[in-house]
């Protein structure tokens, strides 16, 4: 988790043609489809259509490595993915014409049935399918860092507070009174409080080193992370006139 | 994750308070000037001028030397750890030793009861921020201050100090267009103390003007970071924007000399080694573009001028929200003192002029009767009584008052705007001119207690007591406080000072409604009133009294004969209209301009009713009363209202 060269930079460094950024490029893709899928299903849909043409999308970009059209050079993964999702469905039909792709190609497990049962009903109708796209990513971010946070608990040993201790990262207290927890769990109120609060110191860092994974080696991550607030905070405001 | 938990977690609640804890440091308040006062006798604390995260910032005046200087005050709870203190006054006894023009310089620091201070040396201007906020600051201007920031870099970091902070607000322009650097060393300063705190506010704040090696906490940070901090100020002086991402280059967004380019892309270099190696080589770099392209027009207008105005902008935006907060108050509060006021006096007069004209109504009713021609005659002419009320229309004082109120506060902006504001002896002008416009509440202050004193306890005494009390209170301390706080509200973000003058305008076209809604409410021009009435015996049995309110303003005559009253107008167009009130009907005599468009009322009524009383004198009748209201409406928005108050009482038989 050090702050060493990104993911997103590995890849931009290396290209697809290198098996280290190749790897690194799939390990992106299969973090963040679910922005992807969402972006498609606001504009076509179909759940299996939207699946698929997440789907051939990074196929294309994992197999064929064709990143001509947004270079990964400049900005951060966030854009560039946008950007090739829009570029992959303006294709669309004149792929359907040459029929070359064989469509059922997978490259990444995509749980979409999951995927419509948690958001399905928040797929929020007022925002258009960037702002749709905008909103999960800042969700998916914000699922890795919980993700990464519980990973990084269970390693240190920590693990069997996390269940009790997630509250608090929400801003809340937990559910029973600090000394009743204290007593289940065999530790003082006091500990329980100090382990809160570095939970809580533990979560910013985690996210801030999500975020970072997906710019750019030399860029700071407070304009992305105040991006993702923006597209949280759009997407739990009035309707909006599409752009 | 939750495994069992198929609702996807609260997204924005996780992120606020990940962010939360980190974008505002914990809020502290700045010590109060008294506390200062008592920790520091040896200055004379004059105003907070600013505050941070870290620090808050003073005016002060060294008593002995009579210098200004600024006080910097690091936030009390850093105090309380030793080692901080220790750290500090190493880096402040390194600080002190920086003497060179465009430093500013420590004059003392120390460590005096929890409180880390230092004291500096006072600049009369702007910081780059708030001249760019005022959008004034031309490349040319901005590549004439930049070499002076690197001179202070360069000396500083020959001296083997490392700003760390370079950003727009720590570089102060004089109104010479003289350059200061300030807050040496203190970023590094919270940077060892609070790991939590600070290096959160550094990932999350704003880091565009850290080096890549300041953010990332690897590497050893040394005076190369100061140049790519500078590299990101030059970008910013020249474009407005921030060098984020793949920027423009300048020559392209903003015109200057492709050299330029060079020098912002070198200083912004990601490997320390890549970049330039001293402020040096960067100063000769600006200067030669400078000197290149900029010499034509930089010529024009003087950074000074630049500096002074911001300085004056600064002061004249609290002063102006000052202003219309004491206009507002000043508005409410003469309404509220009128009312009162008016209700004092004219009740007062009123009730003599009721007990008069009864009397003289009975005085004259007897001499009919003495004469023994009242009764006699059908129908009845009622014998005529007029009184005259010239009352001062409320409205009128309370608009007077407010404009006078309002011409001492705008004087004293004047006084403000010829830069004479924060000197001894204007300050205390301004002040004395501000305090006057309280006088008259003062005054019914006093009066009202007088009042209360000599004639023991009234109800209207004590209202007055209690609005002019209430206003002048509010008002002081409303004064008090904006005096106080002037400057802070005046060193707010560009788009704060937008909201504070929205706002204040919308304050004072809210008071300007309040008080001419006021002024159209109370009733304005002359009071008059006519009174009629029917005695037998020594008795009176029945009165009307009519009271004309009119908004035309005081009549050039009134004349009363046995029969009526006549009212003379000018009215707007100049013409001359007479208004007659006869017996029981209002009649538009001789006019021009005076065209009726509708009448609402009863009167004709009343008239009935009196005749229907003397008819029946004799009848058993039991007493009436009534108020009958004619209102006339005439072309122009004239208004006359006639109230009649009725009486009748008629007694049995004889």
């Amino acid at each position: 988790m050090a702050f060493h060269t990104t993911r997103w930079s590995l890849v931009a460094r290396a290209g697809t043609d290198d098996l280290a950024g190749r790897q690194a490029l799939a390990e992106l893709c299969q973090a963040y489809w679910q922005p992807v899928y969402w972006l498609y299903r606001r504009l076509r849909v179909d759940p299996e259509r939207a699946r698929d043409l997440t789907q051939g999308l990074f196929a294309h970009l994992l197999e064929r490595g064709d990143l001509r059209r947004a270079d990964p050079q400049r900005g951060r993964f966030r854009a560039w993915l946008r950007a090739c999702a829009r570029h992959w469905l303006a294709d669309e039909h004149e792929r359907e014409r040459a029929h070359k792709r064989g469509g059922g190609a997978v490259v990444l497990s995509l749980d979409v049935a999951a995927e419509e049962s948690r958001y399905g009903l928040q797929a929020v109708d007022h925002l258009d399918a960037e702002a749709l796209f905008e909103r999960r990513w800042a969700q998916t971010v914000i699922e890795r860092a919980l993700v990464r946070l519980e990973r990084e608990e269970t390693t240190a040993r920590r693990g069997a507070l996390f269940p009790h201790l997630r509250v608090v990262l929400e801003g809340e207290g937990p559910r029973r009174p600090w000394a009743d927890l204290a007593r289940e769990l065999d530790t003082s109120e006091g500990a329980l409080k100090v382990a809160a609060h570095r939970l809580r110191a533990r979560f910013r860092d985690c996210l801030v080193a999500e975020v970072r994974d997906t710019l750019p080696d030399d860029v700071a991550p407070g304009d992305e992370v105040n991006e993702l607030r923006r597209s949280l905070d759009a997407g739990a405001e009035t309707p909006r006139q599409s752009r | 994750m939750d495994t069992d938990d198929q609702r996807p977690p609260a997204h924005d609640k996780l992120l606020r308070q990940a962010l939360g804890a980190t974008e505002h440091p914990a809020p502290w308040t700045a010590p109060g000037l008294d506390t200062l006062a008592a920790v520091f006798p040896e200055l004379l604390v004059e105003d907070l001028i600013g505050q941070g995260g870290m620090a808050a910032v003073y005016r002060a005046v060294q008593k002995k030397l009579e210098r200004r200087v600024a006080l910097k005050v690091l936030r009390p709870d850093l105090a309380k750890e030793p080692e901080f203190v220790a750290r500090f006054l190493r880096e402040a006894r390194a600080l002190a030793q920086l003497q060179h023009p465009h430093v500013l310089t420590v004059y003392d620091f120390g460590e005096r009861e929890g409180l880390c201070y230092l004291l500096v040396e006072y600049v009369d201007g702007a910081n780059l921020r708030e001249l760019m906020a005022m959008g004034r600051l031309s490349p040319a201007e901005a590549l004439r201050l930049v070499p002076q920031v690197c001179a202070g870099l360069q000396f500083a970091h020959e001296h083997g100090i490392v700003h760390r902070d370079v950003k727009p607000e720590n570089v102060l322009v004089d109104r010479h267009g003289q350059v200061r650097l300030a807050d040496f060393g203190l970023a590094k300063l919270a940077g060892g103390s609070d790991p939590s705190l600070t290096r959160s506010s550094m990932v999350f704040g704003t880091p565009h003007y850290m080096a890549p090696e300041q953010w990332r906490g690897s590497g050893t940070v040394d005076h190369r970071a100061d140049i790519y901090s500078l590299g990101v100020l030059l970008y910013e002086l020249l474009t407005g924007r921030l060098p984020v991402g793949t920027y423009e280059p300048p020559s392209r967004s903003a015109g200057v000399p492709a050299g330029l380019d060079r020098v912002v892309h070198r200083s912004l270099e990601q490997e320390p080694e890549r970049r330039y190696q001293s402020a040096r080589e960067v100063q000769r770099e600006v200067e030669a573009q400078s000197t290149d392209a900029a010499a034509p027009e930089a010529a024009g207008r003087p950074v000074a001028a630049v500096a002074d105005d911001a300085g004056f902008v600064r002061r004249g935006w609290a002063l102006f929200v000052q202003a219309v907060l004491l206009l507002l108050v000043s508005g409410v509060g003469l309404a509220m003192f009128v009312a009162v006021q008016r209700r004092r006096f004219f009740a007062r007069e009123i009730a003599e002029h009721e007990i008069a004209v009864r009397e003289r109504t009975l005085a004259a009713m007897r001499q009919a009767l003495a004469q023994g021609d009242a009764w006699t005659q059908a129908p009845p002419e009622a014998k005529t009584f007029t009184l005259v009320e010239a009352l001062p229309a409320p409205a009128f004082a309370a608009i007077v008052g407010t404009w006078v109120l309002a011409t001492l506060v705008l004087v004293a902006l004047l006084l403000v705007r010829a830069g004479r504001y924060g000197r001894g002896r204007s300050r205390f002008l301004w002040s004395l001119v501000a305090a006057c416009a309280w006088l008259p509440f003062l005054a019914g202050l006093g009066f009202g207690l007088f009042q209360l004193a000599g004639s023991g306890v009234r109800r209207d005494a004590i209202a007055n007591v209690l609005a002019a009390g209430f206003t002048a209170t509010a008002a002081g301390l409303l004064f008090a406080w904006l005096w106080r706080r002037s400057a802070t509200l005046a060193r707010g973000p560009e788009p704060a000072r937008r909201w504070l003058l929205a706002s204040s305008c919308l304050v004072a076209l809210a008071s300007a409604v309040g008080v001419a809604t006021y002024a159209q409410a109370a009733p304005s021009g002359v009071t008059t009133t006519l009174v009629q009435g029917v005695l037998r015996g020594d008795r009176l049995l029945g009165a009307s009294r009519a009271t004309v309110l009119d908004s035309l303003g005081p009549p050039r005559a009134i004349s009363a004969s046995a029969t009526g009253m006549t009212w003379t107008y000018r009215t707007p167009d100049a013409a001359e209209a007479t208004l007659t009130l006869q017996g029981d009907h209002v009649a538009v005599a001789e006019s021009r301009a005076l065209v009726p468009e509708g009448r609402a009322g009863v009167g004709p009524y009343l008239g009935q009713q009196l005749r229907d009383v003397v008819a029946r004198l004799g009848a058993p009748v039991e007493t009436m009363h009534g108020r009958l209201v004619d209102r006339f409406t005439f072309a122009g928005g004239i208004e006359i209202t006639v109230a009649h108050d009725v009486v009748i009482g008629v007694e049995r038989g004889k």
